[in-house]
């Protein structure tokens, strides 16, 4: 420390990564960026290998389950995209698969900013539940308002919700050092019970035309409210213009991640948070910050989701809700990149969607359809995280042949390899 | 490191360009066949809640309904799982594009959409498990009723509360039988009238039939965690409580485990339980799988009757009862069958809501 301080221009994320990262949560992205986007590619192929043996050994062919699970998605609506008619199935299926990516595009920025910052949010379901609670509640208030005004309330709300709502984990990795995957899963229980609360009889969001029926359900998002559908018929849950604000999320991720001072100083803690302390950037509120940025992204899918196709949730909706999970799956995927979690986002969204849809039939059984579903996506995401202990053995050997060599080129061994 | 990454990124694009191409490719080929809907057959299908079909209950017993009604009937089968909220729209959507003769919604939670549908496809005919039809109201049995009238939708109605009757006088003989404290328990999954209804039988009987009863009534708030359920029942069980009625799902078979575990006993609901726990006395059964095969053989025989519903009580035998413990005394069992006689003639009226 008696050295002189750092240079003006302050570190290089590259050069500060020469140290050992701090939190497990850097030490994973290091691992992820020094795969690049093989290992991802080929564990995403192992996993539908693995996936195709257990449809093999159901009795079913694995290619013909795959090919119904591409339909399902509507991927084969890309070999003749001029017909957007959603009375064909495979229009139809796209634009439900783009519903879904929509989502996991802003539940996966949520899990990767954080992920920069050296932070792993576990907690976006729960921060998307408080984004979908308050969307429901200024939708279904201020009646009069003009369309676009209350739109964005209700999209600035339930950001704003998420971004609080996150921002306590921060808050408590800042000041207590709690840490921050225990404090956002409670926070996921507070959120899923406050959502139990709210829809329930007699809680403050149920429908007011429900209470005689005992029915826990909210009201519905009056039509004013309600984002516009751009493709499909709004009854039927058509694709909402809430796509263009995801696309858009994942600009403004990249660029604040990559070409502000704020994404620097959130890249740097992520790097190292020593180093980053080191050189005069404050770590404390960049955990906050981070946090309410990722928790922003989460609370904005819920808002979206609520204005835009769902419109109403109930008690039971709350339970069954898992997407914010399937986030971290997105974020890892693609590597914690804008571009990354797009595409990922998509494999998700065609997965989650195709397997639902394509597998079920009069041919399959409807429970072992269900099965495989979860199968596969499973077997995907459980890949996805092996790649990192893939990479980790990789690592180790390597550093143990390097200290082979030194030790037998009769020079002392280092206490840590770099 | 950059470059790199630059680099890694276009691959990834390309990656998904080549296998989107790859789809289109073989998508162009087969898709011509897809309008390949069979109209000579009768087609049905049934959409589950999230609770999904292999909930050991209500989703379930109506997917066997809908088997057998392909095996008996010969007609072709689209039975469609919603695995979360955003699948009931595109599921049903999924039905009436494939020209399903008839569409079965799988319960309460799913009413919003089915009636979106029926307004959307009014050439499609719809039917919904423990609704009626607007314009079958006032003969209502259950309590739920649809918002519109739809020409093209049926309700599925069930007396539970006449099974819920049943079980309710056991529970409070065998309690009466045993000494002690004087209370009996419910567990229920949410505060909504398919649950209520069940409990409302099981109250107003067991008291009817044993003057002295306390009848305890919780909630779980939820259909799929058994330990919920189990939590509830022990501190019911701590209160004295002697028989438990679970109706709560698949987080119920925690109740009943519990009453194992407490050597009292247990009542399932909606299915015979009599084999998930070691203690069951008896289970309250709601034959769903009979409404949905019912509702199928009466469309393909063309009598399909628009706002109107089909009731299911122990009269019709639509409402039942399980496989009886061997440990209870044969008098109750004809005292038992007595009540059901006395149901079925009109003599003895269970109410529907909870008091």
């Amino acid at each position: 420390m008696s050295e002189p301080l750092a240079p003006q221009h302050g570190p290089q994320p590259d050069e500060i990564a020469q140290e050992p990262p701090a939190t497990p949560a850097a030490r994973l992205a290091r691992w992820q960026d020094a795969g690049g986007v093989l290992v991802p590619v080929a564990t995403g192929i192992f996993a539908f290998l693995i996936g195709g043996v257990v449809i093999a050994a159901t009795g079913h062919n694995p290619i013909q389950a795959y090919w119904d699970i591409i339909k399902g998605a509507g991927f084969n609506w890309l070999a003749h995209p001029w017909n957007t008619d959603v009375a064909t199935t495979a229009a139809y299926n796209f634009s439900q698969t783009l519903l879904q990516t929509t989502s996991l595009i802003l539940c996966g920025l949520a899990v990767a900013f954080a992920f920069r910052c050296g932070l792993f949010n576990i907690g976006g379901n729960g921060q998307y539940l408080v984004g979908l609670i308050c969307a429901n509640w200024i939708g279904v208030s201020f009646v009069n308002m003009a369309r676009p005004a209350h739109i964005l309330l209700g999209i600035a709300v339930a950001a704003a919700a998420g971004a609080a709502w996150a921002a306590i984990a921060g808050f408590l990795k800042a000041t207590v050092g709690a840490h921050e995957v225990s404090t956002t899963i409670m926070l996921n229980w507070i959120a899923y019970w406050i959502g139990n609360y709210v829809f329930l009889q007699g809680g403050p969001l149920q429908a007011p035309k429900n209470v005689p029926l005992d029915v826990p359900i909210s009201a519905d998002v009056v039509p004013g409210a309600q984002l516009p559908v751009f493709w499909g018929i709004p009854a039927l849950q058509g694709l909402h213009i809430g796509f263009f604000i995801a696309i858009g999320a994942l600009v403004v991720f990249w660029i604040v991640l990559n070409r502000t001072t704020l994404g620097y100083e959130v890249r740097a803690v992520g790097y190292n948070p020593d180093a980053a302390a080191y050189g005069g950037i404050k770590v404390r509120t960049n955990y906050i910050r981070a946090m309410a940025i990722s928790g922003a992204f989460a609370g904005l899918a819920g808002g979206i989701d609520m204005l835009g196709y769902l419109h109403h949730f109930g008690t039971i909706d709350v339970q069954a809700t898992s997407i914010g999970f399937l986030g971290i799956a997105v974020a890892l995927l693609g590597r914690n990149t804008a571009l990354g979690t797009g595409i990922a986002a998509l494999l998700f969204g065609g997965l989650v969607y195709g397997t639902t849809h394509g597998l079920q039939s009069g041919v399959i059984d409807p429970s072992l359809a269900g099965h495989l579903t979860e199968i596969i996506q499973g077997l995907v995401v459980l890949f996805v995280g092996a790649d990192v202990l893939i990479l980790a053995v990789w690592n180790s050997r390597r550093k143990l042949r390097r200290q082979g060599r030194v030790a037998e080129s009769g020079q002392p061994k280092p206490e840590t390899a770099s | 490191m950059r470059v790199s990454h630059r680099f890694s990124i276009f691959t990834a694009l390309l990656a998904v360009l080549v296998l989107a191409g790859l789809a289109a490719l073989v998508g162009s080929s087969s898709s011509q066949a897809s309008p390949r809907a069979s109209k000579a057959t009768f087609l049905a299908s049934l959409v589950s809640d999230i609770g999904k079909f292999t909930d050991r209950s209500f989703n379930q017993s109506q997917l066997e309904g809908l088997k057998r009604a392909k095996t008996k009937l010969h007609i072709n089968i689209l039975p469609l799982q919603s695995n979360t909220t955003s699948d009931y729209t595109p599921n049903f959507n999924q039905a009436v594009r494939a020209h399903a003769n008839i569409t079965i919604a799988a319960g309460f939670l799913l009413a919003d959409t089915l009636e979106t549908f029926a307004d959307q496809f009014p050439n499609s005919k719809f039917a919904i498990t423990d609704y009626c039809a607007k314009g079958s109201a006032s003969k209502c049995l259950a309590g739920n009723v649809l918002t519109k009238d739809h020409p093209n939708v049926m309700g599925l109605d069930y007396a539970a509360n006449q099974s819920g009757c049943l079980v309710g006088y056991l529970a409070a003989e065998v309690t009466k039988k045993h000494g002690g404290k004087q209370v009996i328990g419910a567990v229920g999954g949410l505060h909504i009238p398919p649950v209520d209804i069940w409990m409302a039988g099981y109250k107003y009987c067991a008291k009817l039939f044993n003057k002295h009863i306390k009848v305890l009534i919780d909630y779980s708030g939820d259909f799929s965690k058994s330990d919920l359920c189990k939590t509830i029942a022990d501190n019911q069980i701590a209160q004295g409580s002697f028989v438990e009625f679970q109706v709560a799902g698949g987080c119920g078979l925690g109740a009943l485990k519990s009453a194992d575990a407490h050597h009292v006993w247990g009542i399932g609901v909606d299915k015979d339980q009599s084999k998930d726990a070691k203690r069951v006395l008896i289970s309250g059964v709601k034959h769903v799988d009979l409404g949905v095969f019912n509702v199928i053989k009466t469309t393909k025989a063309g009598k399909f009757k628009g706002n109107k519903d089909l009731q299911f009580t122990l009269a019709n035998g639509g409402m039942g009862v399980g496989k009886i413990h061997a440990g209870v005394p044969k008098a109750f069992i004809t005292a038992m069958n007595k009540i059901k006689a006395k149901i079925i003639a009109g003599k003895l009226h269970v109410p529907k809501k909870l008091t």
